[in-house]
């Protein structure tokens, strides 16, 4: 009974994600009718500059949003079972600082050191790069050391310290930068969807699909990890192992992603409780496709709202996903589920 | 209900005096410059000196205005006198903004230089040197003013630009210094004419008003006589595009802008028109792909050097027209490692070059000059 509601509420989702993905495809600053849309999008001989706005910046955007939605969340549900925390999101082992360490490093870091930010380095590695290198560092640092750590709460507080420390040093890098500088920094910190080209979406796409395909084979041993590690333990689970897969499926979604479009707060830590207040259960099987699902969906209607569609500004992403992500973290902390 | 009473009487106490500050201001013996363009400044006489009036110095401020009397031969200000004296002529200047450093060039006082804000903003040869040489020191810039430095430094007057937030905590710390200190307003002026026109206050400082006003006239009229050659040509009005993008939001400035005046000044016509006001906003990137996708001409991009830097920092934009005719021009020409650029500097005193540049670049034909003196055209 209950797995057939399951299978109701997985095609109302996927028919959401859908609509939701066409909206985002229709709507945007500049006002286009659906029929020149239409033209757009399968008549090769319409106007170049509509045919430009929907294949070279709405498409790749609305494409990022379904990602970055499915890989914030997958990383946000994982993160909360390995730390049986509901507060627990993507960014919780500094990922996030990580990349404004790498990011701030290149555009504020570099012309401190009078190198140019129009120069071959910078650009070779430019922000994406950049951003990457830093949330991996920290990864990296993260798996080092937990080996030696058998206290997982240890670990998320060791998480905490190395975003801090990354967080002072970026303090150092802004208030020592030029203007210009900062204003580039300030808009990457501020998140975007649009940032994405055509050509980095073939970079982007392959490297989620792999994240998002070890999540899928993580779902059995988080299930076992939902009933604590030394269950999981007596249970034949190599907790280090799971551990460091989950590290690496973290640092390809979340990572990535922030290297690509900024610090996008707040989906990873509540779509993982909508999928759970939906379905009420707490079996990743589905759990997992259900946070990707839902994730893509919110993260569309999320840019939706950013494109102010009609008017000719936009505004950050970050705010809309913060303000409709908050008052669904603030449910579950009323309601108080014991959800672990 | 007493409680009340009580705050009410304590908040109407509180206002009356702040506004009697405000309010207090000294009589002079009438005006001594009234500016044709500005509308930050004013010199009014004062005896056998002048004062220097300030207004509204900083983004939003609203009647707010502030004296300094430039005094000659030691004479003292007029009783009740609040804010700063000088005495004329000033022998040791710190500025903070690297346009100041262009004024004071422009009638002859770069010798009164003793202090910069971010020497590698600066491209004046003068000024580079003398910070080799140890005459001009760097004071360091917004958070990290050097104040021992600037103490040490014994100025006559530090010439500082306002911003809304942190200005109080400087100037209530150069005040304890004793230190004078001057807000300049020339960037807060909507007009390219307006900003040049601070020339004379800055005249006034070193006595020699007469010879910046001199100088002002000629800027005046080589750019009203550029102008009206530009307004002449009957072709084509060619588009205009501003400014580049940050990830994917972009800045365009407002209609009543400064950049957008010198355009229409140049014969060019700016694409992005339609807010009235001289602020900055942000649009969104397909709304800017489609204006600049029908624009002419492409400038002011920041730090980019050539076309290909620009095409791989903006892969979306690389098949618009002014790219693919090679209208891209930046204003850059010799710029410092670290981004300040001599248009920055001297193209507030120097509107007339930049509308000629703007004029060479929109219509080839018209005037005789033909080299940049701001701009550079992206290859």
């Amino acid at each position: 009974m209950k797995k057939k509601f399951h299978k109701v509420y997985f095609i109302i989702i996927i028919l959401a994600v859908i609509i939701l993905f066409g909206c985002d495809i229709i709507f945007g600053s500049v006002n286009l009718s659906l029929s020149e849309v239409w033209s757009a999008l399968f008549n090769s001989d319409s106007d170049e500059s509509i045919q430009t706005i929907i294949w070279r910046f709405r498409a790749p955007k609305a494409i990022v949003a379904v990602l970055a939605g499915a890989a914030l969340s997958a990383s946000g549900l994982q993160m909360q079972t390995l730390f049986r925390n509901p507060l627990a999101g993507p960014y919780v082992l500094g990922i996030s600082s990580g990349a404004s360490l790498g990011v701030s490093a290149l555009i504020l870091g570099l012309p401190l050191l009078g190198i140019s930010f129009d120069s071959d380095i910078v650009r070779n590695i430019g922000v994406v790069g950049a951003a990457w290198i830093g949330s991996a560092a920290i990864l990296a640092a993260i798996i080092a050391v937990s080996t030696r750590i058998k206290d997982i709460m240890a670990i998320l507080i060791l998480g905490m310290m190395f975003g801090s420390a990354s967080g002072a040093i970026v303090e150092i890098l802004q208030y020592l930068s030029p203007e210009g500088a900062l204003k580039s920094f300030v808009v990457w910190s501020m998140g975007s969807l649009g940032g994405v080209t055509t050509t980095q979406l073939t970079i982007l796409v392959p490297v989620l699909l792999v994240g998002l395909g070890i999540s899928i084979l993580l779902i059995k041993p988080l299930n076992t990890l939902l009933l604590g590690e030394s269950y999981a333990r007596s249970m034949g689970v190599n907790i280090n192992v799971v551990r460091r897969l989950i590290f690496v499926s973290t640092t390809l979604l979340a990572g990535t992603i922030t290297a690509f479009c900024g610090p996008v707060g707040f989906i990873g830590i509540a779509v993982p409780h909508m999928a759970r207040m939906f379905f009420m259960e707490a079996d990743h099987k589905t759990l997992m496709p259900a946070s990707m699902l839902l994730g893509a969906a919110v993260m569309l209607l999320c840019d939706l709202i950013a494109q102010l569609p009609g008017s000719e500004m936009t505004v950050p992403i970050n705010s809309i996903t913060a303000l409709i992500g908050i008052p669904i973290v603030i449910l579950v902390i009323v309601k108080n589920k014991k959800i672990f | 209900m007493r409680l009340v009473k009580g705050v009410l009487l304590l908040l109407t106490a509180i206002l009356f005096c702040s506004c009697g500050d405000r309010t207090k201001s000294s009589t002079y013996d009438g005006v001594a410059y009234a500016p044709r363009y500005a509308s930050g400044f004013e010199i009014f006489k004062s005896g056998e000196s002048s004062v220097v009036r300030s207004k509204n110095p900083w983004q939003g401020a609203e009647n707010i205005t502030m004296d300094m009397f430039v005094s000659k031969n030691g004479e003292l200000p007029p009783e009740g006198f609040e804010g700063v004296v000088v005495n004329t002529p000033c022998r040791r200047v710190i500025c903070l903004s690297s346009s100041y450093v262009a004024y004071l060039d422009e009638i002859g006082m770069l010798s009164s230089i003793v202090g910069v804000s971010g020497i590698d903003f600066i491209s004046n040869e003068f000024v580079k040197e003398a910070y080799s040489s140890g005459y001009i020191k760097d004071v360091g810039y917004d958070n990290t003013f050097n104040y021992e430095l600037i103490s040490s430094l014994k100025p006559d007057l530090v010439l500082m630009y306002g911003v809304s937030s942190g200005v109080s905590d400087m100037t209530d710390k150069l005040r304890e210094m004793n230190v004078p200190s001057f807000f300049i307003g020339d960037y807060l002026e909507k007009s390219p004419l307006a900003k040049a026109e601070w020339l004379v206050a800055f005249g006034e400082l070193f006595g020699i008003r007469e010879v910046a006003v001199d100088r002002f006239n000629e800027i005046v009229n080589n750019y009203n006589r550029m102008k009206n050659i530009a307004s002449n040509y009957d072709g084509p009005m060619p588009t205009v595009m501003l400014n580049a993008p940050y990830r994917d939001v972009w800045f365009v400035p407002g209609d009543g802008s400064y950049m957008v005046k010198l355009i229409t000044d140049a014969g060019g016509d700016y694409i992005c028109k339609g807010v009235d006001n001289a602020i900055s906003r942000p649009i969104s990137g397909e709304s800017a792909f489609l204006f600049s996708s029908r624009a002419d001409f492409w400038l002011n991009l920041g730090n980019v050097n050539s076309l290909k830097e620009l095409v791989a920092l903006n892969p979306k934009f690389s098949d618009i027209k002014s790219v693919g005719n090679r209208a891209v021009y930046n204003n850059t020409k010799n710029s410092t490692s670290m981004g300040g650029s001599l248009f920055w500097e001297s193209g507030a005193v120097h509107p007339d070059l930049v509308l000629e540049d703007l004029i060479n670049i929109f219509h080839p034909n018209l005037l005789d000059s033909k080299e940049l003196n701001y701009y550079i055209q992206l290859q």
